[in-house]
């Protein structure tokens, strides 16, 4: 409860009169000082009364655009509140979104009428979850204010925290700004014509090696300028982990399996190269990007965060690439072409026609652009897809495709829990022969 | 058809009420009431568009009741009732038989306060009771509140 500024000189005038009364033993004083401070105390009471009244009629009722909304798209929420007004209480209502979310547009504070018996109000907005998870509403907060006092009281019990917003991970599609320079990056690769290039300038320092002296650009300016040179490099292999599905059966040793293998290889690259970027899938669904880490420490914290099984908003089933499907056409109209005998003829025509078909229906996936927006940001040579090879695993071809076209060599390793008495398969193997190709 | 606002009801008699007990009282200060009674009611007049009225009526007003209670108990307790009434009736929080009960119930609670410092040759013993009853309503209520905002969060507070 708070006093509002008549109060708090009221509340005054009630010290002064009774600090008078005491000093001065006048008992004039002291009733007067008493009686106001009694009459205080009995709107207080009042106000407490009209307040509790309030509370108890308050109803709350929040629907969502969507039950489950992937983090950094926005919401639609409307809530409909209902309460009985009191005559001299005004009721502002305010709508608290979960937290971690940005209110995007709309209005959360309401301000009602009082004295209107059981009305109902309508608030609007949008919000946009900045995390992942099952995110709770954080209730409604009803401001009470009379003449003489103000009170915030928070409803967040269950009824006016529901419904629970689920968030879904959502990926990385863009670099960040600070890599960023108008449109263009420095890659620092060198010219192809020759082995070594020049970087850049920069004014001579006592120690430079007097080689690296630019003699014409120190001649035309005065001052020494030394070349910055760079050599060809070769970049870190980009590691993709797949993972699976937590909402389904998963061999938990080769996962275990798995999550050491990536860690010893993330060791390893960061060793070599100093930085690595590694990109989490789940299936169809991009989970997060570790974008050309160089602290092992925080790397290995972030796969220690990441590498679990994720939810997937996104499920493939036997989803062929578009590209794939063209291909197989083509490769029946060449076959029907050489073919003689008429019923292989037409089996291969109808193989085409049920091909062409699931190519006319099919629209290409918005995986792929995803996949194909993230890996624009980085450079890469390699990259190593690391997968359990359970569930659907047509959403693999949609990964190595984009990245072969880049001319970069994609290895998919699928790992396997050890069985006793059968040979172990072939972990290793080219994405030509493709996984779920 | 009533054109008087309702707090009328209540500042006449006090107006009325305040020159008759300065004339059957006759004190030495005659005029201190009736002067105090007219800056009352100036406030009254003057501060009808002014925020935060109530503390400027209830300053004038405590004036007022102070220069009463020195002639008599019962002017003290007649003034703060008026007073009271004035200011409530302003508000607009004297409308309704709940506030009229309220209003009746300050009154009695008053008129028992009045009655102790009467009774009392010192204001050090009924300060002290009345501190103490204040202080016990206050931790009552803060329980009562604490628990009110317990049940509303849900159980977490």
């Amino acid at each position: 409860m708070q006093l509002r500024r008549c109060t708090q000189g009221i509340c005054l005038v009630i010290l002064l009169l009774l600090s008078g009364a005491l000093a001065l033993d006048d008992p004039a004083l002291l009733r007067a000082g008493s009686t106001l401070a009694i009459g205080v105390l009995g709107q207080y009471l009042v106000f407490d009364s009209e307040v509790r009244k309030i509370a108890s009629s308050v109803q709350c009722r929040r629907t969502l655009g969507r039950n489950m909304v992937r983090r950094g798209t926005s919401l639609q929420v409307t809530s409909r509140i209902t309460l009985r007004g009191m005559p001299r209480v005004h009721v502002i209502i305010e709508e608290l979104p979960p937290q971690k979310t940005l209110l995007m547009d709309g209005e959360t504070t309401i301000d009602t009428v009082p004295g209107s018996p059981g009305q109902t109000y309508v608030c609007r907005y949008r919000i946009i979850p900045l995390i992942h998870g099952d995110l709770r509403f954080s209730g409604i907060s009803l401001t009470f204010k009379n003449l003489f006092f103000s009170e915030t009281l928070i409803l967040s019990r269950e009824t006016e925290t529901d419904p629970v917003l689920s968030v879904l991970p959502a990926g990385l599609f863009q670099a960040p700004a600070s890599d960023s320079l108008e449109g263009t990056r420095d890659n620092r690769k060198a010219s192809i014509l020759s082995t070594v290039d020049i970087h850049s300038l920069r004014e001579y320092q006592p120690g430079d090696d007097l080689r690296h002296v630019d003699w014409k650009i120190s001649a035309k300016y005065n001052k020494m300028y030394i070349r910055k040179y760079s050599t060809p490099t070769s970049f870190p292999p980009l590691i993709i982990v797949d993972l699976p599905w937590c909402g389904a059966p998963y061999p938990e040793k080769a996962f275990a399996k798995m999550i050491s293998e990536v860690t010893g290889m993330v060791t390893d690259t960061l060793q070599s190269f100093q930085h690595i970027s590694i990109l989490f899938i789940s299936g169809p669904n991009i989970i997060h990007l570790i974008r050309e880490e160089k602290n092992p420490a925080h790397c290995l914290a972030e796969l220690k965060e990441w590498m679990h099984p994720a939810e997937r908003s996104v499920h493939f089933y036997h989803m062929p690439d578009r590209n794939d499907l063209r291909s197989m056409i083509r490769h029946c109209e060449d076959a029907g072409a050489q073919a003689r005998d008429p019923q292989v003829r037409a089996a291969l025509e109808t193989l085409k026609e049920r091909y062409s078909g699931i190519l006319y229906c099919q629209r290409n996936p918005a995986f792929a652009g995803q996949i194909t927006r993230t890996l624009s940001q980085l450079l890469l040579n390699n990259a190593y897809l690391f997968t359990l090879g359970c569930g659907d695993t047509s959403h693999i071809r949609h990964v190595v495709r984009p990245l072969r076209t880049c001319q970069v060599q994609v290895t998919v390793r699928v790992v396997e829990e050890a069985r006793e008495g059968r040979p172990a398969r072939r972990d290793t193997f080219s994405a030509a022969r493709g996984v779920g190709a | 058809m009533n054109t008087f606002p309702p707090e009328f009801r209540f500042l006449v008699p006090l107006a009325a009420g305040i020159i008759a007990i300065t004339a059957y009282v006759r004190p030495e200060t005659w005029y201190l009431a009736p002067a105090l009674l007219l800056a009352f009611l100036g406030i009254y007049a003057v501060s009808r568009s002014w925020p935060d009225r109530g503390f400027y009526l209830v300053c004038s007003g405590m004036l007022l009741t102070t220069a009463a209670g020195t002639m008599n108990l019962w002017a003290g307790l007649f003034t703060v009732w008026m007073v009271g009434g004035t200011i409530c009736s302003s508000h607009g929080i004297l409308k309704e038989t709940q506030d009229f009960h309220s209003f009746l119930c300050f009154c009695g609670i008053t008129t028992a306060v009045a009655l102790l410092i009467e009774f009392s040759n010192h204001v050090v013993i009924p300060l002290s009771i009345l501190a103490a009853g204040f202080v016990m309503v206050l931790v009552v209520q803060s329980v009562r509140v604490y628990q009110f905002k317990k049940h509303y969060s849900g159980g977490a507070s």
